[in-house]
């Protein structure tokens, strides 16, 4: 009998502490969109969604554990994807494309909070796909929410988590948490040109490539790690798109004379790599990343100090001489005497 | 009913097992089979870029049982990774696919199907302009 009325008890108790959930009439979901590491200077992007029951929907607010850097903040728009092609002052989208609809009327970033002020209606057209946009405004009592973090760099090796939430026109609230999520110790730099007529001296310290008079000029031979040269052929022997360190053995430098003797000879250990196409580094799919683990396993003992023969997409390992330092340079395009490079970077 | 289905089991687990039985397995878990065919007839070394370092095709000198290869100027030969094809059924030792230092000759074994013909091949690869 006794065991009866506690299984009994707990039953109750079961009930009234979920009924308390079910009973809610404002509902969150997210996503987190962002599946590229956590870089510093780069986003990590949400979709809130929300809706209600009872009421509209009055406010949304984002608070991150560190505060972002400037941008972060909800967007004004949501979007809904055009079934067919259409024209939405002067803009055309065609059929399957996003098409922003006004949903936010008032946003603000302050430290770590930021918060939208929803409007009191939205196009119809956004609750239902089968009236056509701009016929009439109803209700917002259901709405997706974009929000951008803009991750800072004093995040740089530590975890974020974020907590959403939202309240209706009646009242009531509702909060969504987020795991923790891993901000990377990287560095990156895209879209860097290289020539060998002039800019071809490249400092991963600075993530930045000078010419000779620049390297000169500001006494940053030390911190120089490799050289471009662009030269079919060496000793019959095929060479193309080169990268060399000043300390390299001088049979492997296609143009010696763009060492001077007196710089430092800085040794930099590279391995080529074919397919390991960086999505951050290339700007687009497919969805593959250099991570930290991967710079924190790198072995590159056995590895010289040049690679040669580079085409498009490939790229190349590097530590450098003093240790400070591991990153993947990666080849975006190359022309006669010319590549633009895009690195990752991490400190050792 | 009961019958026929009792026969074709029996049926079944006769041929399993003598198809089974004939095949024996080594310590790899690979079947030794009758096959006595011992060659290798392609080889190729992969640099850190996944991608084969030879000019041309490896030459392979069955009678002499020595392979020869010429690497692309500038291929670092002290991390490179060997691997071939050989003739069906033989297996490989030291296993090939594993990062090796080839700046001096080495040798592999090829060991035919019935794991009863051994050749051991020299395989020498420079590097142009060494």
């Amino acid at each position: 009998m006794k065991t009866i009325s506690i299984l009994l008890l707990t039953a109750v108790c079961f009930f009234i502490s979920c009924s308390d959930d079910n009973e809610s009439l404002l509902k969150n979901d997210l996503i987190k969109k962002t599946m590229a590491p956590a870089i510093a200077g780069e986003k990590i992007d949400f979709a809130y969604a929300i809706g209600t029951l009872s009421g509209k929907l009055a406010t949304a607010q984002a608070e991150a554990s560190i505060a972002g850097a400037a941008g972060t903040g909800f967007e004004w728009y949501s979007y809904y994807t055009a079934s067919n092609e259409i024209t939405v002052d002067g803009t055309r989208y065609p059929g399957g494309s996003e098409v922003p609809v006004k949903s936010v009327k008032e946003t603000s970033t302050s430290g770590a909070v930021s918060t939208a002020t929803l409007e009191d209606k939205i196009d119809e057209v956004y609750m239902n796909p089968s009236v056509p946009h701009g016929t009439r405004m109803v209700d917002l009592i259901a709405v997706t929410l974009r929000y951008s973090y803009i991750v800072p760099a004093e995040a740089k090796g530590q975890k974020v988590s974020f907590v959403f939430s939202a309240k209706s026109s009646t009242g009531e609230s509702v909060s969504y948490k987020t795991p923790e999520y891993n901000v990377s110790k990287m560095d990156m730099k895209r879209l860097i040109p290289l020539t060998t007529a002039n800019v071809c001296y490249f400092s991963i310290e600075n993530m930045a490539a000078y010419t000779l008079a620049e390297v000169n000029s500001q006494n940053l031979s030390d911190k120089i790690d490799f050289i471009y040269i662009h030269q079919a052929k060496l000793d019959n022997f095929d060479y193309g798109h080169a990268f060399v360190s000043p300390g390299t053995d001088p049979k492997y430098i296609a143009t010696p004379n763009v060492i001077p003797g007196n710089w430092t000879k800085n040794s930099t250990r590279m391995e080529k790599r074919a397919d390991v196409r960086d999505a951050q580094l290339k700007g687009s799919i497919p969805n593959v990343y250099i991570d930290d683990i991967d710079f924190q396993t790198l072995q590159l003992d056995q590895a010289y100090d040049f690679v040669l023969n580079f085409a498009a997409d490939e790229g190349a390992f590097m530590k450098t001489a003093n240790g400070k330092y591991a990153a993947y340079v990666y080849i975006n395009r190359l022309a006669t005497g010319t590549v633009t490079v895009s690195i990752k970077r991490y400190p050792l | 009913m009961k019958n026929s289905i009792k026969i074709t089991s029996i049926i079944l687990l006769g041929l399993f097992m003598v198809t089974c039985s004939d095949y024996p397995i080594d310590d790899r878990n690979l079947l030794i089979t009758d096959k006595e065919a011992c060659s290798m007839t392609v080889f190729e070394l992969l640099g850190p870029d996944n991608r084969n370092s030879l000019i041309g095709t490896a030459v392979i000198d069955n009678d002499n049982n020595t392979v020869t290869a010429i690497a692309k100027f500038g291929t670092n030969l002290k991390h490179v990774k060997p691997r071939c094809s050989v003739e069906i059924d033989c297996i490989v030792t030291p296993m090939m696919g594993e990062w090796v230092d080839f700046t001096q000759p080495r040798q592999y074994t090829v060991i035919s199907g019935n794991r009863k013909i051994q050749k051991t091949y020299t395989i020498t690869v420079t590097a142009q302009g060494e």
